[in-house]
């Protein structure tokens, strides 16, 4: 118990949040293993997979807090492995790139290695600047120069959607913190993820409860502006409240937060979603490949992440 | 149960399979722990076997044995060892010098020790990700042995992964169907379309995009 002395000792904020967390888990967990038992609905599998996600996600957060932060990085540079390759596989690809789609998988340790050591520069510039000149590159090169702009354009997005914007997510970990603020990267990162994980719900919950024609997309059968409008008023007024204790921000701030992970986690969610309409993959449920599996949990970090990211660091730097 | 065998696929060919490549399996619950069985499978890739082996538990993969062709699965001695060793192969020989031997006599003996033979009737991995015609050697197997199930899996994923004549390995997400058995049905032609009827209706749960 050594260990969590020191986290209580030296972060007893975060500790304490942590707690809490783990405490609506443990208590989300019971009311949804009740609800198995009593009824038969539809939807439970999948709350059932993300619960298991969810768990899987704490255990790595509470050994990273206790052990050392940047285990962190290690795991999400695997979702990030996992959610491209789910990307790659259903999408389509051309036989002949098959010595591209290689290089991209390596682009995802290289990325992370400098989330790892820090270095800020190489970490924005490496995706967006190199790898989009060298890869396209080797495309021409090695592959075929039918069908070039829609293979580029699939992998191009791949990479971004997935691994860069990931990378953000990971980076907070190391994000240097500024003297004037006692936050530290796991009160960030725990910030993000919780909102944005009750985000999710609160989205799903204002979609079903407000079905109005009026309010719907074309895209999605469960997400409308109800869901918009009142996974706002949900998230704002809890980042506001749990924001002291996570991110030390003034109030105002931790309410543009909440805002922000709010709408850009319900347009991460409607992009992903009209991916995946196009691909025909939406009334297929389980039955594609390893669909229903990483890329439904990302989609709201992948306009978040960056987003959130970017105004943290200027509010850290000007703190300073 | 073989310590070695267990091990290498614990060690190697689990976290290669699971991690690295990535499985979707749906019906894992029609391949059955004991034999006699014929697990028949679409074949697209070097790795089609060591992941339809890495379905079962630990304890039941020596009773499992692959065919294989002897001309290539014994060309060597490392290669032989692990096949012989690791996969459990039953080596089948192609080019059947010999016209008065038994080809399929190696594999009855594995269904008369109640073990599971593991097949791939479309006989070579020919072009990724596209079904070729069955040869007919699961019916005959069958003829000989009307009792025993033949279990059709359609695996996709794997040739992109690992196609023919590479030897790189770009991951991707493989799908793997196991349907319910099928039996001799009275002659080698009527077994041979329940199979192929089979086979088609699982290729139909697999979303394919295209990979040309």
């Amino acid at each position: 118990m050594d260990w969590f002395h020191q986290l209580f000792a030296t972060d007893p904020d975060l500790a304490a949040m942590a707690l809490l967390f783990l405490a609506l888990l443990l208590a989300v967990t019971f009311g949804y293993l009740i609800l198995r038992q009593r009824e038969h609905w539809a939807g439970l599998p999948k709350i059932g997979s993300r619960i298991q996600f969810l768990w899987v996600l704490t255990t790595v957060f509470w050994i990273a807090i206790l052990v050392n932060p940047k285990l962190l990085i290690l795991y999400i540079a695997f979702i990030a492995f996992l959610a491209f390759k789910e990307f790659l596989s259903i999408t389509p690809t051309r036989r002949a790139d098959r010595r591209v789609l290689f290089c991209a998988y390596w682009t995802i340790p290289i990325q992370f290695f400098f989330i790892w050591r820090d270095w800020r520069e190489a970490f924005v510039l490496f995706m967006p600047v190199f790898v989009f000149l060298i890869l396209p590159m080797i495309m021409v090169v090695v592959g075929e120069t039918k069908g070039f702009l829609r293979a580029w354009s699939t992998l191009g997005w791949g990479m971004i959607t997935t691994v860069f914007s990931l990378g953000f997510l990971a980076y907070l970990i190391v994000l240097p913190i500024g003297t004037s603020t006692s936050a530290s990267g796991g009160g960030l990162f725990l910030f993000l993820v919780g909102l944005a994980q009750l985000n999710h719900a609160a989205q799903y919950y204002f979609g079903k409860r407000f079905s109005d024609p009026r309010l719907s997309l074309k895209v999605s059968a469960t997400r409308n502006w109800a869901s918009l409008g009142g996974s706002i008023v949900v998230t704002a007024p809890v980042a506001w409240l749990i924001g002291p204790s996570l991110t030390h921000f003034s109030a105002p701030t931790n309410l543009l937060l909440g805002l922000l992970i709010s709408v850009c986690g319900f347009i991460g969610y409607i992009i992903l979603s009209s991916i995946k309409g196009d691909l025909q993959l939406k009334d297929r449920g389980s039955m594609t490949p390893g669909s229903g599996g990483v890329l439904n949990r990302i989609d709201t970090f992948v306009y978040t992440a960056p987003i959130y990211f970017y105004i943290l660091s200027y509010l850290l730097g000007e703190v300073q | 149960m073989k310590l070695v065998q267990a091990l290498v696929f614990f060690l190697v060919v689990r976290p290669l399979v699971m991690i690295v490549i990535g499985l979707n399996v749906r019906g894992r619950e029609n391949l059955p722990d004991y034999g006699p069985a014929i697990i028949a499978a679409n074949h697209n890739s070097h790795l089609d076997t060591l992941t339809l082996m890495s379905l079962w538990p630990l304890d039941a993969l020596h009773r499992i044995h692959p065919a294989a062709a002897a001309d290539y699965f014994l060309s060597n001695r490392v290669l032989a060892w692990l096949s012989l060793n690791i996969m459990g192969i039953i080596p089948v020989d192609r080019q059947r010098k010999n016209r008065e031997s038994d080809p399929l006599a190696d594999m009855a003996k594995i269904l008369e020790r109640d073990e599971i033979l593991i097949l791939f009737p479309e006989g070579s991995r020919g072009e990724p990700e596209q079904l070729s015609r069955f040869k007919t050697g699961i019916a005959r197997l069958a003829e000989r042995h009307p009792k025993t199930p033949i279990i059709p899996v359609f695996m996709h994923g794997l040739g992109k992964s690992l196609p023919r004549g590479d030897f790189l390995l770009v991951p991707f997400f493989a799908d793997i169907v196991v349907g319910q058995p099928v039996y001799w049905q009275g002659s080698i032609d009527s077994t041979m379309e329940a199979y192929q009827r089979a086979m088609n209706e699982l290729s139909t749960q697999v979303v394919v995009p295209t990979w040309e």
